[in-house]
């Protein structure tokens, strides 16, 4: 006896449906992809956000459905307008920043100055797990720039490649390696500050 | 020396924190705001595109057109022709025949 398999429908072929009229299928990609997508939003975007950026990317999707070719595959197309969103949101974010070099709480520099010189690896990881390490990270980032920010983000703190970065935000290789330099370099300038203070 | 291990040290420490973020729980009321938001814009798309829809639906109809337009040429074609100045001349022959008649009388 052989089990019936239902036919998973391929993403083109729910693509060709969408474009075709049937809106609803969309909703079979969002499926799909929502993990995928979620993952990339959450690491980018303040909590707060995320659904509202969620959203916007999908929707943005689904207008660009059209130009959509199969060579690349929809995962990493969907994830590449995923990134452009984020950088998006923090692009408009930082045309009204008021960034007041907000002083670091005593918690947040005591974090700073015992995580430096910590060796062994169970202990960062517990280290990292603490809400300063989190709140710190979230207010070093927004002393970069908005482009900064997303490659720091993704180059070192992701861990994709040069090449990975520049086709995920579709800038040239050359620029990633420049910002890359740059973020870091800033980054290190923020964190030996606030430790001198 | 001292200052790369505290540099490698602290950014592993902010890549643990960062892929953290991953674990954040969130609702899935945004799926349903999303196919809305879908939804009212393929709405919309179809109101605006309504001259590009009408195009279409009539370059569709091309061919039964010209297959109508040839039935109708063939169909008069069968008819003879009468110009309006023959039937015009016709009944003014017709009149003139009355009124001879009549002056007969």
């Amino acid at each position: 006896m052989v089990a019936y398999v239902p036919e998973v429908p391929s993403d083109t072929k729910i693509i060709r449906n969408v474009l075709s009229g049937n809106t609803e299928d969309f909703s079979y990609l969002m499926d799909r992809y929502q993990n995928y997508v979620l993952a990339i939003v959450k690491k980018h975007v303040p909590r707060q956000q995320i659904e509202e950026i969620v959203q916007e990317i999908f929707v943005r999707a689904y207008q660009s459905l059209g130009n959509f070719r199969e060579t690349g595959g929809f995962k990493q197309w969907l994830s590449s307008i995923a990134m452009r969103t984020c950088y998006d949101y923090w692009r408009k974010r930082y045309r009204h920043k008021e960034i007041p070099m907000s002083f670091f709480s005593r918690e947040q520099i005591k974090w700073l100055e015992s995580a430096i010189s910590l060796k062994v690896e169970a202990e960062q990881e517990e280290m990292a797990r603490r809400q300063e390490a989190r709140q710190l990270l979230n207010q070093v980032l927004g002393y970069l720039s908005a482009e900064d920010r997303i490659v720091l983000e993704l180059v070192h703190l992701e861990g994709l490649s040069v090449k990975e970065t520049a086709e995920l935000l579709g800038w040239s290789a050359a620029n990633i390696k420049v910002r890359a330099f740059r973020s870091r370099k800033k980054l290190q300038k923020i964190l030996n500050s606030i430790r001198r203070n | 020396m001292q200052r790369r291990f505290e540099w490698k040290n602290l950014i592993n420490l902010f890549r643990i924190t960062y892929l953290e973020k991953e674990n954040i729980p969130i609702s899935d009321t945004w799926k349903e705001l999303t196919m809305q938001r879908i939804r009212s814009l393929s709405w919309e798309n179809g109101r605006l595109n309504f001259s590009v829809m009408f195009e279409q639906f009539v370059w569709r109809l091309a061919p039964v057109t010209f297959v109508m337009i040839l039935a109708i040429s063939i169909w008069l074609s069968s008819y003879e022709i009468i110009s309006d100045a023959e039937i015009f001349r016709l009944f003014s022959f017709e009149l003139e025949a009355s009124y001879a008649f009549l002056l007969l009388d």
